[in-house]
């Protein structure tokens, strides 16, 4: 590639300008390009049009190779190049040629080169490399247009690898003088944080000084790099708020020069950025929204104008107002807002108003009431986009009492639609919906049925696997039961039909339930009927080769009577030849079994069928090996994923972050409300006849991560006062018990007199929004809904407690603010709050909480847990030979006061004294281990042992030297090394020397360099007695891994994030610790905890999610999750953390401790 | 924001900017569905698609769509009015734009817009500092440029409604005079939105 750079660049011949159409700014329709266009503009047909394109670039690509072609003649045939590239014609042989345009033309010529060189190449071509030497030169131009222009090519593309090449110059533009250099090196150093964050972070404390810049423009563009800043950190830049909130307020009142106004309105877009800001920034603080309430109440009252970019700051003011801790003030007004949004005429601003509604009701539902008639007629507009924003809207105010009329209402809409995108993000919510508040039986089997229909192939695989699992789950009692004969009764029908119609994924599920279900209706039809539907299916020609062999699998199950082995016998024979393995291997078994009677009946126990098996995912039977290995010192297993990742890392440093290790091609909802660990784990191991036994949950929260919760169980107190102020809908809203002609409390302003149809349609979907009403709560109820879930089966081994148990997860569920695990039935009632959720009052609540910690935690973990947030920055630590130690008053540990306090004091009578008295102060208070002796020479004149002190950020290793003899030891030097640690000598000075028969003692500050199960420390003391030798004592000392685990303190919330960018994970199961008085699972963790000082951060029901950190290099050290599920009698747990080497080395602490216990 | 597309109303690309990296076959899949979506939608429909997993804001100025794709979390409305500004600037650099200026002179039309949006952002948002920066390096070395006699309209901006209506130029596109397509020859500013 160089070589035709290095041949065009000897044959430049620079002076000849051939070229007579160059300069003609404006069009010349005699010019090439001209030409070109008008050629095709006269053409007729498509293949004429690529003929044509063919010459022309047949034409190109000899002028770009021809030595005789001008810089100027080469900037035209650019120009030419671009277009045909627009035309969809692939011209690839001119890039490398618009590089060296950009390289070598005159100013103009570069222009080109470098617009050629944005729209041909994208940020991973190699090409752009060649573009760098240029880019520098140019950005050291003295020339001004140059400068901007390598800029401006920088900011919209650069290798990331290229940044540090030029980025001292880049910097370097942030003080050149001219406004638009410097708003360009702004966007371009916004550009390379994008791209790659940790090259320009040396530069922040430059960041604000373009925010300080006396140019508004450059100061607008470092708002960009801001909101990002802010939006990934918000807690670092809360100091700004003040600074932001002044120049919003200077911009809204007009003090900016009129070349920022558009249209009259003061700097829009600034505006706006301002107000993501701070929307950023007051997010569930309290104290920083204060101080940008008055501001906010500016901006809405001074964007009156009727015009667009009035309304686009309104929106962006309310979503902030939204966003922010409530103020009801202010929350009043933006009502108001959305109101007249919603009921605009413009179609624009209605769909933005349904927008804003749908992000609103999810904190307070009663808003959407005002507007019932025009959500109704929008359910009807003619523009699908609106009617789609409005089953959103619904969605989202779905309780058990419309839910019938809504997802009618999103299934009328999944049938009209074919736009794939929309099918799968829709037939999720009606899943969703249907398992969360169906009303029956007979509603549900057939919501579902529309689902599996309507969503085909294309919808999410885990509908189909949650609906299975969900039939197969629970205990068999008569409404489960009749659950699944429903079931059953409607396939058959089903089957009897038309099946071509049939989605694929729809026959295998049912399959699956007929050959697991089909024996409870046995009792009242012929035995052969389900098993001749099965056969039919399997030769019908659509059937594909998956679903025939779930059929077969089902038939599997079924020949049990005569007729039926008959009937398999047929099957067999026309499949065993088949050409299709897998096919032909069912077959077989189809065979044995059917023939086999008593093979069968052990195979496939009728009995049995409630039981899944047992499957161990996580292959636990080799643990013992996998460990032993481990040990042996093989490399952990990776998973395919994290080798793929480090392959990346080995090609390209990559300075950013870890990805998400999600598939990311769902639609965005759909990837929040699913992601979990759990989740993940049914990915792996899930096969469609085996049903798992992980539970769903995920899809049954609205979205709570991430969602602000700033209304509380009773709504905003605020806003409930106010309500009882003015007059509002709440009072006249139709409620169930009422009748369904109970009128709107608001007309839509457009005149039309809603007809009964609506009024009744509005009735029914806004049924149940009002939680002041009391009898709707009372109508709520009665009309208790059937949760369909999932049925934890650690849960049913408790027996009789069940009940209650279970009564105080949802309770706790509900106090929960985001509850990443709440695979228990009742995240509904945190979703559906707006409702009365629960008729529990809060005094009730509260009181299952205390019972609910109470029983399951044990007092004595409580009590530590509880000191441990009072405490401060120190952390007890029991068990494990450990001492802990009540924690003085004082806590102190800043570097400042550890020197003042040490030397420990030497004293007379060492021998008298423990050891103990010798430890510093101010490390007196921590919890630490017991002495260890380390060595002591023949006639015991000189003895080590250590101690190791338990802190917040390090192991602190104490050695202490104690001198028996009478003549003192001088030149004493200490020496700790061992490879895996990073040790550093806190002691204030190195001591020389201990007298006669007293204690010395040195401190070192231990953490790991990397994470290991344990690791030895070797330690040599070089010492000389008065009038002998020089002497060395040698001694080592062992360090595990469990020494530098410290709790971490996170927020469920917090957790969920942090799992998803941690990347190293692993699997295994772990035993159980059963006692008598705990729950297996609280037991389990509780002596984990004890042991290996983790943090247990919550436990949900059968799962329960710890954290650690490991003191390893500087600062609060790396962490660690585990997310441990009980899983039969074992425990699965599931480590993550973004250091390779930790899981493996915390589970195998993990297993030791348990195994121990 | 991810990219521009603009495209006439028989599904012709004019001008293209894409500020995320794609592959050049998914760009022309994107493009060829988009504008089918987008060509297919009534004149009364609402500005904003959600097409995928992106969000499409597009706007119809005579017979060339402007269509740009957003990030979820982005203002939807004051994309409508960067789009907006970005006709208003083709309008006074060619004084009274119509889509042949564009056709014959997408360069310039690229010039504007990376003075405009830089790497997706609104870099400025002043009429008057893009166009004198454009200008500047126009100025540098086509003095010539600058002797052809061009007739720019003043806009009047003089509706408050939200759909735009400026004064149409009533001048004939000098630049038409051999073509057969009339297409071409609309403005792009009479306002057809309506």
């Amino acid at each position: 590639m160089s070589d035709v750079v290095e041949k065009t660049l000897s044959a430049l011949p620079s002076l000849l300008s051939l070229d007579s159409q160059a300069g003609a700014g404006k069009l010349s329709p005699s010019s090439k390009l001209g030409n070109l266009i008008k050629g095709i503009t006269e053409l007729t047909s498509k293949h004429e049009e690529e003929t044509l394109i063919k010459k022309e670039l047949e034409s190109i690509k000899e002028q770009v190779a021809s030595p005789n072609t001008t810089m100027r003649q080469m900037k035209e045939i650019m120009v030419r190049a671009i277009y045909c590239e627009m035309l969809g014609y692939q011209a690839s042989f001119s890039y490398i040629h618009a590089i060296k345009l950009a390289q070598q033309g005159s100013v103009l010529e570069k222009r080109v080169g470098y617009l050629a060189v944005s729209l041909f190449l994208n940020e991973t071509d190699e090409f752009l490399l060649l573009l760098v030497n240029t880019v520098l030169k140019d950005l050291q131009s003295t020339n001004l247009i140059e400068v901007c222009m390598a800029l401006t090519v920088v900011s919209q593309m650069f290798p990331k690898d290229m940044i540090p090449a030029i980025l001292p110059v880049v910097e370097e533009k942030l003080t050149h003088p001219k406004e638009i250099i410097r708003r360009k090196a702004v966007l371009a150093l916004y550009k390379f944080y994008l791209i790659a964050p940790n090259q320009v972070q040396h530069i922040h404390s430059k960041f604000r000084k373009a925010l300080c810049d006396k140019d508004p423009g450059v100061m607008t563009a470092s708002l960009h790099i801001y909101l990002q800043l802010i939006k990934e950190n918000p807690e670092s830049y809360k100091d700004l708020t003040g600074s932001m909130v002044t120049i919003l307020r200077q911009v809204v009142g007009g003090k900016l020069p009129l070349d920022f106004n558009y249209h009259s309105v003061p700097a829009p877009w600034l505006q706006i950025q301002l107000l993501r800001i701070l929307a950023y920034l007051g997010k569930e603080d309290q104290g920083t929204s204060e101080m940008m309430y008055d501001v906010l109440e500016e901006s809405l009252r001074r964007a009156e104008m009727n015009h667009n970019i009035t309304y686009a700051i309104l929106f962006e003011c309310v979503k902030t107002i939204y966003t922010v801790h409530p103020k009801s003030q202010l929350l009043e007004k933006a009502a108001e807002c959305i109101g007249n949004f919603v009921l605009s005429p413009k179609i624009n601003l209605k769909y933005l108003g349904l927008k804003a509604l749908t992000y609103v009701v999810q904190q307070d539902a009663n808003l959407a009431l005002p507007h019932q008639m025009t959500i109704i007629e929008c359910l009807d507009h003619s523009d699908v986009i609106i009617k789609r924003e409005t089953l959103e809207l619904l969605f989202r105010i779905t309780n058990a009492q419309n839910v019938t009329v809504i997802v009618e209402k999103m299934l009328e809409f999944l049938r009209l639609t074919c736009d794939d995108y929309s099918t799968i993000d829709l037939v999720g919510k009606v899943a969703e919906l249907a398992e969360k508040y169906s009303p029956d039986n007979v509603w549900f089997i057939q919501t579902m049925n529309s689902v599996f229909s309507l969503g085909g192939d294309v919808m999410q695989p885990d509908i189909p696997n949650n609906f299975l699992r969900l039939l197969a789950e629970g205990v068999d009692n008569v409404e489960d039961r009749q659950l699944r004969l429903f079931a059953v009764d409607s396939y058959v029908s089903l089957l009897q039909g038309e099946t071509a119609k049939l989605p694929q994924r729809f026959l295998q599920v049912i399959s699956w339930v007929l050959g697991e279900y089909s024996y409870l209706r046995e009792e009242e039809s012929d035995p052969g009927s389900v098993m001749r539907l099965l056969a039919r299916l399997l030769d019908q020609r659509h059937t594909s080769t998956e679903t025939r062999s779930w059929v077969l699998g089902a038939m599997t199950k079924l020949c049990s009577s005569p007729v039926s082995v008959a009937l398999a016998r047929d099957v067999c024979e026309r499949y065993s030849g088949s050409l299709n393995t897998v096919l032909r291997q069912k077959a077989q078994e189809l065979m044995i079994l059917s023939q086999d009677t008593k093979l069968r009946a052990r195979v496939l126990p009728a009995e049995g069928r409630l039981e899944s098996p047992e499957v161990d995912s996580s292959l636990s039977f080799l643990d013992g090996y996998v460990s032993d290995a481990l040990a042996a010192g093989a490399a952990p297993y990776k998973s395919p994923h994290q080798r793929q990742e480090d392959l990346v890392q080995e090609k390209a440093l990559s300075l950013e972050p870890y990805g998400l290790s999600l598939p990311v091609s769902l639609s965005s909802c759909s990837i929040t409300d699913r992601r979990s660990p759990t989740l993940l784990s049914m990915s792996s191991g899930l096969s469609g006849n085996s049903t798992e036994l992980s539970h769903q949950e995920g899809s049954t929260t609205l979205k709570l991560e991430g969602v602000k919760r700033v209304w509380g169980k009773d709504g905003y107190l605020a806003q409930q006062q106010s309500a009882g102020e003015t007059p509002t809908p709440l009072v006249e809203l139709p409620s169930p018990l009422l009748s369904p002609q109970s009128p709107p409390s608001q007309k839509p302003s457009s005149g039309l007199e809603p007809d009964q149809e609506k009024r009744q349609l509005a009735s029914s979907l806004f049924v149940g929004l009002g939680s002041h009403n009391s009898v709707c709560l009372m109508g709520r109820a009665e009309t208790a809904p059937r949760h369909f879930r999932r049925k934890p089966r650690g849960e049913s081994s408790s027996g009789a407690s069940e009940g209650s148990s279970d009564s105080s997860h949802s309770s706790r569920s509900a106090a929960v603010d985001n509850l990443l695990h709440s695979n228990l039935l009742d995240s509904t009632t945190v979703a559906s709050e707006g409702g009365a959720a629960t008729t529990t009052t809060p005094q009730q609540t509260s009181q299952r909480t205390l019972d609910h910690t109470t029983s399951n935690g044990n007092p004595h973990v409580e009590g530590t847990e509880q000191r441990v947030e009072a405490g401060g920055p120190l952390s007890l630590i029991r068990g494990n030979g450990m001492v802990a130690v009540v924690p003085p008053t004082h806590t102190q540990t800043d570097p400042q006061t550890q020197q003042d306090l040490h030397p420990a004091p030497a004293l007379e009578r060492p021998r008298d004294l423990p050891l103990t008295s010798h430890l510093p102060a101010e490390l007196s208070g921590l919890a630490r281990s017991e002495f260890t002796p380390l060595c002591s020479d023949q006639d015991s004149s000189l003895a080590l042992s250590a101690c190791r002190v338990y802190k917040e950020d390090a192991l602190v290793l104490l050695v202490f030297i104690s001198n028996n003899n009478d003549s003192a030891l001088h030149q004493m030097v200490l020496q700790l090394t061992c490879k895996e640690l990073e040790i550093s000598c806190i002691s204030g000075s190195p001591l020389k020397e201990v007298k006669g028969h007293s204690v010395s003692v040195c401190l070192h500050t231990v953490v790991m360099k990397r994470a290991s199960v344990q690791v030895e420390l070797a330690g040599l003391l070089s010492y000389q007695r008065p009038l002998g030798q020089p002497q060395a004592a040698q001694f080592s000392l062992s360090l595990s891994l469990k020494h530098f685990l410290r709790p971490l303190t996170v927020s469920t919330g917090d957790y969920g994030k942090m799992w998803l960018s941690f990347s190293h994970d692993l699997k295994q199961n772990l035993r159980l610790v059963t006692t008598e008085h705990q729950e297996p699972l609280t037991a389990t963790l509780d002596a984990l905890k004890g042991k290996l000082h983790l943090h247990v951060v919550d436990i949900i029901g059968s799962e329960g999610i710890v954290a650690c950190r490991l003191l390893q290099g500087p600062g609060q050290g790396q962490p660690c999750l585990l997310h441990c599920r009980v899983h039969a009698d074992s425990l699965a747990v599931w480590l993550r953390s973004p250091v390779p080497e930790l899981p493996d080395s915390l589970l195998y602490h993990c297993q030791k401790a348990l195994t121990e216990t | 924001m991810q990219f521009m597309l603009l495209f006439s109303r028989q599904g012709k690309l004019r001008l293209q900017k894409w500020y995320v990296p794609l592959s050049d076959k998914e760009k022309k899949k994107i493009t060829r569905e988009l504008v089918q979506t987008v060509l297919a939608r009534k004149p009364k429909m609402c500005s904003f698609l959600e097409w995928r997993d992106l969000k499409v804001v597009y706007k119809r100025y005579a017979s060339l769509y402007f269509c740009c794709a957003i990030e979820n979390q982005d203002n939807e409305l004051i994309t409508l009015e960067i789009i907006h500004r970005y006709v208003e600037l083709l309008d006074k650099y060619f004084g009274s734009v119509c889509e042949l200026d564009i056709i014959f002179n997408f360069e310039k039309a690229y010039f504007i817009l990376d003075e405009f949006l830089l790497g997706g952002e609104a870099q400025d948002t002043s009429k008057k500092n893009v166009l004198k920066a454009i200008e500047q390096a126009d100025l540098l070395q086509e003095v010539k440029y600058l002797t052809d006699p061009k007739t720019g309209t003043s806009l009047i901006y003089d509706n408050p409604d939200i759909s735009l209506s400026l004064t149409l130029s009533l001048l004939p596109c000098s630049l038409c005079y051999d073509l057969q397509n009339v297409d071409f020859q609309i403005h792009l500013f009479p306002g057809t939105v309506h």
